[in-house]
């Protein structure tokens, strides 16, 4: 191709260019022979940003994604604190699967109040760490007041709580909330029975009529274990009930009676 | 319906994967090789390298 | 057309090739294109008018709710997603469209193959749309999000999306250059792409819907693919193509663009879901889509160095070049959608924005600042080439670039910040409901003030188009030597 480009840089109205220096630099660019020269290589800081952004995503991807789990919403809940419960050898035992999975329900439910550690807030959420109602030997009581709550004043660890707690019949099933107690039973130092979702039916269907919050004076009426839990759960030896039975004021084990009755 | 969500995984895996049979196909025949050339595709003979084009605003001797 | 170009070489001073075959080649094509890019430009142009109009209307009612509150079928529930639909499937794709065919045929360097083909495309494209945007009117919405064209009418338009994607394989298929430019990459694609998008979305959620959460999940893998894989390709393909052909230089590194066409194409279509961010999916779907979300990045970044480096230097032409302004400012609002984009896709910033009208301003930024401003400057330089008229009033064409380019930063900026303001306004408890709400009534006032502006633009636009149509009609005035030739041959002509 010829180039007269005298011809046309007489304008002088071009683009601040020399014509012909841009019509060489097309030739040049055009028949180079060498196209390996040509070949910028790929800039080392944008190799190093796609790395960058490769381990971020990397990372983030396993942090947040709740295990890759069907049924897990809530992307930061993945991988809930090590139970600190005492790994007894066996794979899963059936407490330390139950406290696995009510860390997650006690993350949702119950920490925004009792925190994370357990501690409560003092003079607001009382503890629920070494909290003599959590580690009272039957989940009577506790069943009763996450179910339907609990308001008035309450002795925690010798402080004075009166304060109001919410009801959580109807946004958690049985196997839930068995597995929160079962967790809050033995977390944070804490060590007591396991928790069935049978024993929770049952306590629940027993008190279905409840509409309003316990009282402090309304759950001493209620023995600690034993009671409403059916027949073939653990807490429901024979042996275990004459104990509990025992230990009842006669009004106490009038109203069991009624409650059996229903 | 669950042959659907599998459809939808599916699809979402296929964009990706069309994508990099594609990509197997350009790197095959060289089209990454070469990529001076490529860069000077738009231009030729007629509107080479080096010729500004649609220089009309702001020009008196564009004007009609 | 071989006179007119005849004409062309005899107005080139000095460097008149021997392969005059080859210097008609460019004129061969660009007049080949006429009917069947002239068919679809217009139309989607008609198309804008409509769809600024209903998005006026729309506007107007979101600050003063009683604005032609007695016409049922001019309610906002049935405006809105009319103007979405017009603005989405008749302006911004049929001028994609017609966009995408003229470089087809200029990069496969053919004169435009089977024109009956496209135009049929073309005549189906506007019958479904009118049906389908008539049923909205109506009320017979699908109510679904960026599918609410009734069920009737989009088999219609199927039919002729995928008319345009067999016409793209035939043109592909005799192409005369054989190896591909990276605008041919993104064009491919997004021809390719889109028909499969819209008949899966069809299929799963209006002929055989899917259950539940997998509605919203396939609803926005469809509305996010529909940005990312059709119209974001077809504008990238556009900067690729003018920016290097307004400035005559080539871009600036062939290898960071092949990289971006290549990790849009993996990671764009993972990241939808990011819009279900706090919905009832699963958690690990919408943090794949957060991290594909991310990685958009190196496309991003790369598209933006690349054609930096590539203007670098040359500014200067943005006073002269009506196609590079646009387009420039196109590929500016591209980086910065984008990363707007990618912010909003973070769970903790999504927690405040969404819901906003951040996400509105957002939306508009990718759409009308980045793809709506490159289509008009494409057209700028298209059409005077495919019609052989010069566009009639360089006024007109200052008005629309400065009524856009202020409309859109007056609509995008407010409401990008009052967004954020409202989103801190609705996660604060103590602040009742209505404050928020009024208090983005200044804002929104701002978008119809923002609107009536970018409808001037457009306004300017058609008419100077017309304007040229009306030479093409009349008798041959003056051959587009300006335009064609570029600036330093204009100067020798017009002496
Ligand atoms: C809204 C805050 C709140 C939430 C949520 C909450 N609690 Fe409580 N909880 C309280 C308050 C307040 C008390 C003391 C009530 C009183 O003063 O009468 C209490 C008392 C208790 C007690 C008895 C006192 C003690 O510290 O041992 C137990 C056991 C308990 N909560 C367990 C739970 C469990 C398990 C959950 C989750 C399922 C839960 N709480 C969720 C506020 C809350």
């Amino acid at each position: 191709m010829s180039v007269h480009s005298d011809n046309r840089g007489q304008s002088g109205l071009d683009s601040g260019e020399a014509t012909d220096v841009r019509d060489l630099h097309a030739a040049i660019l055009r028949e180079r022979p060498d196209p390996i020269e040509g070949r910028e290589p790929l800039n080392l800081w944008v190799v190093a940003f796609i790395a960058a952004l490769l381990f971020w995503a990397g990372t983030y991807l396993t942090q947040y994604s709740g295990g890759f789990r069907s049924d897990e919403f809530a992307e930061r809940q993945i991988n809930p604190a090590p139970a600190p419960v005492a790994a007894g050898g066996g794979a899963e035992d059936p407490v330390s699967k139950a406290v696995k999975e009510g860390a997650i329900v006690f993350a949702t439910s119950c920490s925004p109040c009792h925190q994370a550690d357990g501690n409560g807030v003092s003079g607001q959420f009382p503890p629920l760490a070494a909290s003599e109602w959590v580690l009272a030997e039957g989940p009577n009581r506790i069943a009763r007041i996450v179910l339907n709550g609990l308001s008035g004043p309450i002795q925690v660890k010798g402080s004075e709580y009166n304060n109001a707690m919410n009801a959580f019949r109807d946004s958690l099933d049985d196997r839930q909330i068995a597995n929160v107690l079962t967790y809050i039973r033995n977390s944070w130092g804490n060590k007591a029975s396991l928790v069935t979702p049978a024993e929770v039916g049952a306590i629940r269907g027993g008190t279905s009529d409840r509409s309003q919050a316990w009282t402090v004076a309304d759950l001493e009426k209620v023995p600690v274990s034993g009671g409403a839990a059916p027949a073939g759960a653990p807490a429901l030896t024979p042996a275990a009930l004459k104990e509990a039975l025992k230990k009842l004021s006669p009004d106490e084990l009038k109203s069991v009676l009624q409650d059996v009755g229903k | 319906m669950n042959v659907l969500a599998i459809l939808m995984i599916g699809g979402v895996l296929a964009v990706p994967g069309v994508a990099l049979v594609a990509l197997r196909w350009a790197s095959h025949r060289g089209e990454l090789n070469l990529p001076e050339r490529a860069a000077l595709l738009p231009f030729d003979e007629e509107e080479p390298v080096g010729r500004a084009t649609d220089q009309i605003l702001n020009r008196q001797s564009a004007e009609s | 057309m071989s006179a007119s170009s005849q004409t062309f070489s005899a107005l080139l001073p000095g460097d008149v090739s021997d392969d005059s075959s080859k210097r008609a080649l460019l004129a061969e094509i660009d007049a080949s294109c006429r009917v069947p890019v002239l068919f679809f430009v217009i139309s989607g142009l008609l198309w804008l008018l409509a769809g600024t109009a209903l998005a006026l209307v729309a506007s107007i009612k979101l600050h003063s709710p009683g604005f032609l509150a007695s016409w049922e079928f001019l309610t906002f529930g049935r405006v809105r997603p009319a103007h979405l639909n017009t603005v989405i499937y008749g302006f911004a794709s049929q001028t994609g469209i017609g966009v995408t065919l003229w470089l087809m045929c200029r990069l496969c360097r053919v004169p435009f193959v089977a024109p009956g083909l496209a135009t049929v495309a073309a005549i189906f494209w506007n019958i479904g749309l009118t049906v389908g945007v008539v049923g909205i009117l109506i009320g017979d919405s699908t109510s679904i999000e960026w599918l609410e064209l009734p069920r009737y009418s989009t088999p219609i338009l199927f039919f002729s999306y995928v008319l345009v994607a067999v016409w793209a394989i035939i043109t592909f298929r005799l192409r005369r250059e054989q190896h591909l430019y990276v605008s041919q990459w993104y064009l491919l694609a997004a021809i390719l792409w889109f028909p499969w998008l819209y008949a899966t979305a069809q299929i799963m959620l209006l002929i055989e819907p899917v259950r539940g959460v997998v509605q919203a999940a396939v609803n926005w893998w469809f509305a996010h693919n529909v940005l990312g894989l059709w119209f974001t390709p077809i504008g990238l393909a556009s900067i690729y193509y003018f920016i290097p052909k307004v400035i005559g230089r080539p871009i600036h590194s062939y290898y960071l663009s092949v990289l971006g066409f290549w990790s849009l194409a993996l990671f764009y279509n993972w990241n939808g879901l990011h819009h279900l961010i706090g919905g009832p999916m699963p958690a690990w779907m919408i943090t794949v889509s957060i991290v594909a979300s991310v990685m958009m990045l190196i496309p991003v970044t790369t598209v933006a160095i690349n054609h930096h480096m590539t203007m670098w230097g040359h500014f200067g032409k943005l006073k002269h070049s009506p196609t590079l302004r646009f387009v420039v400012v196109g590929a500016l609002c591209y980086t910065a959608t984008s990363l707007q984009g990618i912010a909003n896709s973070l769970r903790s910033y999504s927690e405040v924005v969404h819901f906003t009208h951040h996400t509105i301003a957002h939306a508009h930024l990718g759409l009308y600042g980045f793809f709506a401003m490159v289509m008009f400057g494409s057209l700028y330089y298209i059409i005077p080439r495919i019609t052989q008229r010069e566009w009639p009033s360089l006024g007109l064409i200052s008005l629309h670039f400065w009524a856009c380019f202020l409309g859109l930063a007056l609509y995008v900026v407010p409401l990008s910040l009052g967004g954020i303001l409202q989103g801190l306004a609705m996660n604060d408890a103590s602040v009742p409901f209505l404050k928020v709400v009024e208090g983005t009534l200044p804002w929104l006032k701002l978008r119809t003030f923002a609107g009536l502006l970018l409808g001037l633009g457009h306004v300017a636009f058609v008419g100077n188009l017309v304007w040229l149509l009306a030479r093409v009609f009349g008798p041959y005035r003056k051959p587009v030597v300006a335009i064609l030739m570029g600036a330093e041959t204009a100067a020798v002509v017009g002496k």
